[in-house]
């Protein structure tokens, strides 16, 4: 252990190229698929969190079991649709970026939108009976809520991130652990521990957790200052 | 004369469960520009009736009608417990608010400062909301729903929580409401506050607001002898049970007061001569309006009125006990 953390340090500090090229496609990814999935999942969010039909109760059930899902079932749906027998094969975003972002916004679109479902309900009711007394337009008293519960949004939006920069099946499935284009902090672990190469294996889990701890310590800089 | 706007409930029937009711009216109607207060205790559906009248809830029949315009665009609610946005006093104003809203910064602070400073709020423009005080709080939502410019304010418990200070500029700010020809319909628990600043007061009782007749003089105790205090309101002078309080108000229900066409040889200690303006007959009882140098509103029963011959016009004796009036 004490080896592979002086590795992961020599790793983050030789400044070596090919390990900042594999956090940069990491973060990259994380980023843009938390990104996509946060237009998708915020206004469904709100949506489904106001509603009170059945429909939209059964909705919530079902994205509340897609929490669940095993990454590697997601990688083998999105793997059905962009290869090349597939609906949208003829594409070619199989073992591409663009495959991850797709896969990794799927798997995370059920928990920022459940989160998002479960803040939008505890909105304090007074919050909604004063905008109504208003009369706020719908667009501005959307504004004012998301305003209101921006902490707890972002914190969906972050765990979001939490589960995309960690997941490994469908990295591995949709970009094929590609070297310079498509490897991943995880893709990169799994190909290292299959090769016995432990410690550099350990050394880039460690660098994953240095990034994660970074990310949250900022969150947490922002709850402070909240 | 006032300029405000009535309101007219009709046949409302409102329940959160089936057939478990909570707010059942037949017809009422609040005065335009007049302060209405309804007294009740918990759960007897003050809180809902309010809630009906500001459109936040519809009722399952019944209709809510205001004598010009639309009730939920023009009537503003103020929770008992009053939520402020997160951030700071002048960010809520803005955010609910937008016609607060100048061009440039400068001018947008300078017009929500001095909304602030019309309602003795100076200074609290940068504070922010999670440091004020409950009271504090109520005060802001107050100047908030003020400057929302609506003809109908519907108070739920303004008291609530408050301390003796803050209740007195809440009254100062409902009464410069009434001025200002809003119509204001208040709940609350606190009689006191209740008879010092009510035009008429309602009592719920199962789901339906009654009103009171009660008579309300609004004055101060001018000295005490050995036996009583005096109350002084403009001609008129009550003898009333001894107290050294600073009291302004001085009530007597209506059901209190006997009519009689001569003065009485009684322990009533409280005389006072009228003419009778107007005779109203309700479903059981008749409303006497009376004309002693203030109106009064007292209900007798049928019976009284034909035995008595009376009628409008006719000089009558209003007599009440000492002991029945009560001072706040």
């Amino acid at each position: 252990m004490k080896s592979a953390l002086v590795r992961a340090l020599s790793l983050l500090f030789s400044f070596d190229h090919e390990i900042y090229q594999i956090v940069s496609v990491s973060l990259r990814l994380a980023f843009i698929s938390t990104l996509l999935a946060s237009f998708i999942s915020i206004p469904l969010g709100i949506l489904l969190g106001f509603s009170r039909t059945r429909t939209a109760g059964i909705i919530q059930v079902i994205f509340r079991s897609l929490m669940a899902v095993p990454t590697v079932v997601i990688g083998l749906f999105v793997y059905s649709l962009l290869s090349r027998s597939g609906v949208f094969g003829g594409m070619g975003l199989l073992f591409s970026p663009a495959a991850i972002i797709i896969g990794q916004t799927l798997l995370i679109v059920p928990i920022i939108t459940s989160m998002m479902i479960g803040v939008i309900q505890a909105v304090d009711p007074v919050l909604v009976e004063t905008l109504q007394t208003y009369s706020i337009k719908k667009g501005r008293y959307y504004l004012i809520i998301l305003r209101e519960v921006r902490l707890q949004m972002v914190l969906a939006i972050v765990s979001g991130f939490g589960r995309v920069i960690g997941e490994v099946g469908i990295s591995m499935m949709l970009g094929g652990n590609i070297r310079w284009y498509t490897r991943t902090i995880t893709t990169s672990i799994a190909l290292e521990t299959s090769k016995g190469n432990f410690e550099q294996g350990l050394a880039l889990g460690i660098v994953l957790l240095v990034t994660s701890l970074g990310i949250n310590i900022i969150l947490q800089a922002g709850v402070r200052h909240e | 004369m006032s300029n405000g706007k009535s309101i007219v409930l009709k046949d409302i029937h409102f329940s959160y469960e089936p057939h478990e009711p909570v707010v059942v009216i037949g017809e009422i109607s609040f005065d335009p520009g007049m302060i209405s207060v309804i007294l009740g205790g918990n759960g007897t559906g003050k809180t809902t009736l309010l809630k009906i009248i500001a459109g936040i809830l519809t009722p399952q029949s019944g209709t809510v009608s205001l004598s010009q315009g639309r009730i939920s665009d023009d009537s503003i609610y103020i929770h008992q417990d009053p939520y402020l946005l997160k951030g700071r006093v002048d960010q809520n104003l803005t955010l609910l608010l937008p016609g607060l809203r100048r061009h440039g910064k400068h001018n947008t602070d300078e017009s929500v400062g001095s909304l602030l400073d019309s309602w003795g709020l100076s200074g609290f423009a940068g504070r922010h909301t999670h440091t004020l005080s409950g009271g504090e709080k109520k005060r802001v939502a107050v100047a908030c729903a003020m400057a929302a410019d609506r003809s109908v304010v519907l108070m739920d418990e303004p008291t609530a929580h408050m301390d003796s200070e803050s209740i007195h500029t809440l009254e100062q700010q409902i009464r410069a409401l009434k001025e200002a020809g809003k119509t204001v319909i208040i709940t609350t628990h606190n009689h006191e506050f209740a008879f010092r600043i009510a035009n008429s007061v309602w009592e719920m009782d199962n789901g339906t607001p009654h009103k009171q007749e009660f008579i309300c003089f609004r004055g101060n105790i001018t000295g005490s002898d050995e036996y009583f205090s005096y109350f002084r309101s403009g001609l008129i002078e009550l003898k009333v049970v001894q107290t050294d309080r600073e009291v302004s108000t001085a009530v007597i229900a209506g059901s209190d007061i006997i009519i009689s066409r001569h003065e009485l040889d009684s322990s009533a200690r409280n005389t006072l001569h009228g003419t009778i303006r107007t005779v109203e007959k309700q479903e059981t009882l008749v409303i006497l309006t009376i004309d002693c140098g203030q109106l009064l509103r007292i209900p007798v029963t049928r019976k009284s009125v034909e035995t008595m011959k009376i009628g409008p016009g006719s000089d009558v004796c209003a007599v009440f006990k000492a002991s029945a009036v009560r001072l706040y």
